[in-house]
């Protein structure tokens, strides 16, 4: 899902660079006010697992395609929507800049898709199904999943709207939107049950961990 | 600054280290990637615009050239670097925090 450079159009790349960088604002902001010691190994630890966890790809796809986990709402489940954030913002910059992996100028919009969109959903999802199912382990895990699964295909919606209203693709959003979402609504499947397992283990072996004050907007 | 080093010695942290390591080592043989943006691409017969040279670029050392050490290297190169920054970042924005 990292789009490289030339396939955005430069007003797609300067609104996403915009509200990338507002978010980033905001969550090292809130970052400042809420990190603990406890936070640091744990941001540490999940930011890299989310990187090594990336260079496994999955080929069960339509078309043949492949997938990897892009981790967003699994970080954001530990962290915070804020932490997950700052956490892909580290991911996606060593990725672009060391391994030419994602462009430089499509930065934003790919920290947009990946940071922002798969964090934000992944969250508050998580948040929201958890609660609902009364806070319980059984609830956490549901709620893990659809994070997860929900997460990464509306990342993927979003990166099918940038390349879609970009010029340099002949085709527009009408065909860009389907084919991302559809395929990574499949693929997505694997990601949230990777977050639900992990999420799941947590609880069993170290429930502390999720524990920890959120950095998140609310 | 005490719980902190506590949680860097702590077994989860060390294990998690562990299986980081044995992902990357594994990483070649789950490495061929057709990702659905590949799919678009390929229908919509788009060409990346190369701005960048990156010193890895593919997860590639390029003395090495594409061989399985080569991927694996990169991988390990890069999976340290994360955790130093956000260590580093981590530490900074603690450093800083306003009470």
């Amino acid at each position: 899902m990292h789009i490289p450079d030339g396939y955005l159009d430069p007003w797609v790349l300067a609104i996403f660079f915009i509200l990338t960088a507002i978010m980033w604002f905001l969550a090292f902001r809130k970052a400042n006010k809420v990190i603990e010691d406890k936070h640091i190994p744990l941001f540490a630890v999940l930011t890299a697992a989310v990187f090594a966890a990336q260079m496994i790809n999955w080929p069960i796809g339509p078309g043949g395609t492949t997938a990897h986990l892009v981790g967003g709402a699994l970080v954001a489940i530990f962290l915070g929507a804020y932490g997950g954030l700052i956490s892909m913002t580290v991911i996606l910059l060593i990725q672009a800049l060391l391994f030419g992996d994602g462009g430089i100028t499509a930065l934003g919009a790919n920290i947009w898709n990946m940071g922002v969109v798969e964090c934000f959903v992944g969250y508050y999802l998580y948040k929201t199904i958890s609660k609902a199912l009364g806070d319980t382990s059984r609830g956490k895990i549901v709620g893990a999943f659809f994070g997860g699964w929900i997460g990464i295909t509306l990342a993927a919606f979003f990166c099918g709207l940038q390349i879609g209203i970009s010029t340099i693709f002949p085709y527009d959003i009408a065909v860009s939107v389907p084919v991302m979402t559809i395929y990574h609504g499949l693929l997505g499947t694997i990601e949230g049950l990777i977050t639900a397992f992990v999420v799941g283990y947590t609880l069993k072996v170290r429930p502390d961990l999720l524990e920890l004050p959120k950095i998140d907007p609310l | 600054m005490s719980v902190f080093v506590e949680y860097i010695k702590s077994r989860w942290v060390l294990l998690s280290i562990i299986v980081m390591i044995v992902i990357v080592l594994i990483s070649p043989l789950f490495g061929y990637a057709y990702e659905p943006m590949d799919y678009v691409v390929e229908q919509f017969h788009a060409v990346e615009q190369q701005i960048y040279e990156a010193p890895m670029p593919d997860y590639i050392i390029p003395v090495l050239g594409e061989t399985a050490i080569s991927g694996i290297l990169a991988g390990l190169i890069g999976l340290f670097i994360t955790l130093f920054v956000c260590l580093a970042l981590g530490y900074v924005l603690r450093a800083r925090r306003k009470e």
